[in-house]
């Protein structure tokens, strides 16, 4: 059997005990980096793999007030209480795992009925390990994963910004990041490096509105501000959810306007190709 | 299959090559299936069922992590506009790396083409800078062959609606699912405009069937694999048949990187592939299918040029690679007030016809080509957040106003882009795929006629938009999403067939004019590429090609 096709079911069957042997962490993580910082989500499941966190507790708070910047606390909660930060320093750990923390398993979350299977991963084929690992780790001189030349991988991208990130608070404010206001924060957001804030306003994103298991989206806060119902197998929608429309969450014509100015906004550089 | 080499190697298990293993491996040949991706299911080939599989709904793991599509870091393509221009690495066209291909996230859509589809060149005549041409065969001759591939991979639609719909000899094998809201108040208007809506026929399942069950309705087709097998993914379906008979060996995370020919180069003798654990392996067979999608086929062809052939194998006529056709796809949104939800359900469940080669009466130049209409969209909110990327408060609004997926409604139309011998696939002279073979270059510039099209057709369709009474509207072509590079996702030409060996790199059955036992069974062969989503297509000539091989 290629060990690929094994699942939590296929374990079951063969009498071994339960998934903790796929997700039996290899590493303890750093020192001070256990749960104590956030917890994963998993809807009463008992959390299997709080392990394998990647930042030290000053990266960890530095991105955490980014993610805020970039979501917000409002009427609804951000990133910062959804644990986006989580999300993040599991996926720089992701190869502190084994198998590592990328695909998680399915097809089920256990929310809607089925066997709860996407706090399980799977492990990865020789070429896509080659490629997640160049991708968080970087090349770091190894051959194989230098086809194209070196890569710089997310957990570099990462250190090096929040030491970016410092320096530029330092000399505008006297101070580190995480502990400038929020209007500060913003400001430093603007004038720091656009590729860095590309990278954790992608992740950001990712960890807000991705299912729980992956550690953001904590008590599924992302979904539910935003009226999602997130994952729906098995049972998946009634006839009614699909062929009606909902009669909640009508817009009134002053929050059109303010969709139409943020289409407008976001179209702006497309201008030319508009038809 | 352990003991002797395999009649018939094929490379690719998606929408074609499915199609070849099963139908080859039904008429008792030895088939071995090598497929670059990982195979996603837990007996594939277990009689009594499929055990288990690795989907979900999980927006990260397919969307945003490539769990089936094709993974560009490992596997990079560039692209320019014209051959004068730098190529740069970028997402072109990136379809799936996975037992099942394409049709594993594929949204299912699956219209049999018209006989005027295969006459283009007939009804509009030449077009300038193009080598458009009719097909080398008729909508009579595939009809048996679109009734078989229904069947196989289980489509549900309803027939004798749709007026422009040609004879069928048999009805759909499903009645249509549920309809979707936005989908029934797009067509009502488009009814009452004069036009003929009917459900899009889909490859899921409305009740169970070919032992998989019934659709859920989940909302996560297009883009992700279906977590219950609805989905008539050839995985599922024709991967597995061709598994069951005991004739058909599947090797995944298997990469092909080159073909081996005679001394005369008459004639195929094995390929190479690279095996799970990185090893070079020499595979001998009778014959040889290509089917690893046209943009994989053609290179394959090119990564095999030696110094007698180094043009690439089976390229006497230069051809190989040229004539890439993607299809003009836009996006035309209309915003409403009330929530259309269009992230749940199938992905579009009502489509039309209207607007694919309409007569132009009086019109002495008419524009060529036009396409399918679709009614329907789905999107979940990592792709709204980033399709918009705002930040702060303004984002905030986004998603909970949330425009695109709960507030949108969509009509995707996919036109016809014409055959263009300077748009092609070669073979990048810098970057290297994680094999270390050179990658695809993709050269590619729409024809002004495409914007002829868009011209006469994108303002009937806000027309529906206004009539249905929407706030807001916004036509795009999908290109800009992706930086303006194509990600239709439809990938056609580059070893089309014909009976004329200079204009044409495969016969009518899709075999290699040079080599007697090479074979295209992917969208490689099209001629022209259709107002129409191709696979089923694609489907149809696979089996028709694979039935002239088992003889
Ligand atoms: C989101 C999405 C929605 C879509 N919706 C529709 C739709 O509604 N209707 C429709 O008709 N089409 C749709 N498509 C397109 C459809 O998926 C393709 O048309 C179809 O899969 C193409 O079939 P193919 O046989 O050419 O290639 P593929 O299905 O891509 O199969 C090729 C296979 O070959 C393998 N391969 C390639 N090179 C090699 C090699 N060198 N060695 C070994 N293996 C190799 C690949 O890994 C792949 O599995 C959609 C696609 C996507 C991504
Ligand atoms: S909508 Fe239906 S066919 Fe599509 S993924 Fe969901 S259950 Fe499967």
């Amino acid at each position: 059997m290629r060990q690929r096709e094994i699942s939590r079911r296929e374990f079951l069957k063969l009498g071994v005990a339960g998934m903790a042997v796929l997700v039996l962490p290899i590493g303890c993580g750093r020192p001070g980096a256990g749960g104590a910082r956030g917890k994963m989500n998993r809807e009463g499941q008992p959390s299997t793999n709080d392990d394998g966190r990647f930042f030290d507790d000053h990266q960890y708070a530095t991105i955490r007030a980014l993610t805020g910047v970039i979501i917000p606390e409002d009427q609804d909660p951000g990133a910062v209480s959804a644990g986006v930060v989580d999300y993040i320093d599991y996926m720089l750990g992701a190869f502190e795992v084994d198998p590592p923390r990328i695909y998680a398993a399915g097809p089920f979350s256990g929310r809607h009925g089925g066997e709860a299977n996407f706090g399980d991963y799977l492990p990865l084929s020789r070429v896509q390990e080659i490629s997640w690992r160049m991708y968080i780790q970087g090349s770091q001189g190894i051959a194989e994963r230098e086809f194209n030349g070196p890569v710089v991988g997310l957990q570099e991208i990462y250190a090096t910004g929040v030491t970016q990130l410092d320096a530029l608070s330092q000399t505008q404010f006297g101070a580190d990041f995480v502990d400038l206001t929020p209007a500060e924060q913003a400001t430093i957001k603007k004038a720091a490096d656009k590729d860095f804030i590309n990278v954790v306003f992608q992740n950001t994103v990712e960890g807000m509105y991705a299912a729980p298991e992956y550690g953001g989206n904590q008590e599924m806060m992302g979904w539910k501000y935003v009226n999602y119902e997130g994952d729906r197998q098995p049972i998946g929608y009634s006839r009614a959810q699909i062929e009606l429309s909902d009669p909640t969450g009508v817009l009134s014509s002053r929050e059109l306007d303010e969709v139409v100015q943020i289409l407008r906004l976001a179209f702006a550089p497309y201008k030319d190709q508009l038809l | 299959m352990k003991s002797g080499n395999p009649d018939v190697v094929v490379i690719g298990s998606g929408a074609g090559g499915g199609v070849s293993a099963k139908v080859l491996a039904e008429a008792g040949l030895k088939v071995l299936l090598l497929e670059k991706g990982p195979n996603n299911y837990i007996g594939l080939d277990n009689p009594d069922g499929i055990t288990g599989n690795h989907m979900g709904n999980d927006e990260l793991k397919f969307y945003v992590r490539n769990f089936v599509d094709m993974d560009r870091r490992i596997e990079p393509r560039t692209f320019r506009t014209s051959a004068g221009d730098d190529a740069v690495v970028t997402k072109v066209n990136t379809l799936a790396t996975t037992v099942g291909g394409g049709t594993i996230h594929y949204d299912g859509n699956s219209p049999r083409c018209t006989q005027r589809d295969f006459r283009i060149k007939s009804i509009y005549g030449a077009l300038e800078g193009t080598m458009m041409d009719d097909w080398p065969i008729s909508y009579d001759e595939l009809e048996p062959y679109y009734d078989r591939a229904e069947k196989a991979v289980g489509i549900q639609g309803q027939a004798l609606i749709n007026p422009y719909e040609e004879p069928r000899a048999n009805p759909y094998p499903m009645k249509p699912g549920y309809q979707k809201y936005h989908s029934l108040l797009l067509a009502d208007t488009a009814t009452k405009l004069g036009y003929h809506p009917y459900p899009t026929p889909i490859a899921l399942n409305s009740v169970a069937y070919g032992g998989r069950p019934a659709c859920a309705n989940c909302g996560f087709c297009g883009s992700h694999g279906c977590a219950i097998n609805a989905k008539g993914s050839t995985a599922v379906t024709v991967v597995r048949d061709a598994l069951l008979t005991g004739n058909c060996e599947l090797r995944a995370n298997c990469f092909v990187y080159k073909l081996n020919a005679n001394a005369n180069g008459t004639a195929i003798e094995s390929v190479e592939y690279i095996d799970p654990n990185g090893q070079k392996v020499t595979q001998a067979a009778g014959a040889f299918i290509l089917a690893g999608n046209p943009i994989e086929s053609a290179r394959l062809c090119l990564l095999s040029a030696t110094n007698a052939f180094p043009q690439g194998l089976g390229n006497s006529s230069g051809l190989v690679g040229k004539n890439i056709m993607f299809h003009s796809v836009y996006s035309v949104f209309g915003l409403y007030a009330q929530r259309v939800h269009n992230y749940r359900g199938r992905v579009g469940t009502l489509g039309m016809d209207d607007l694919n080669k309409p007569p132009q009466p009086g019109d002495p130049n008419p524009p060529f080509g036009g396409g399918v209409v679709e009614f329907g969209a789905q999107l979940h909110p990592i792709g709204e957040a980033l399709f918009v990327p705002l930040a702060g408060k303004l984002h905030k609004n986004l998603m909970r106003y949330s425009p695109f997926r709960d507030h949108m409604a969509d009509i995707t139309f996919i036109a016809e882009d014409p055959p263009v011998p300077t748009n092609m696939i070669d073979l990048d002279p810098t970057v290297k795929d994680v094999y270390g073979f050179p990658v695809s270059r993709i050269t590619y510039k729409q024809h002004p006629n495409d914007q002829l099209v868009a011209q006469t057709s994108i303002p009937k369709l806000k027309q529906i938009h206004r009539e249905t009474g929407a706030y807001f509207i916004l036509a795009v072509p999908l290109a800009i999403t992706n930086g303006g590079v194509p990600d239709t996702k439809h990938i056609l030409g580059t070893l089309r067939m014909g009976n004329d060996p200079t204009t044409s790199v495969t016969d009518p059955y899709g075999r290699f004019h040079d080599l007697s036992n090479l074979y295209n069974s992917d969208g490689g062969v099209f001629v022209t590429s259709t107002g129409f989503n191709p696979t089923l297509t694609i489907q149809a000539l696979a089996w028709r090609q694979a039935e002239r091989i088992a003889g």
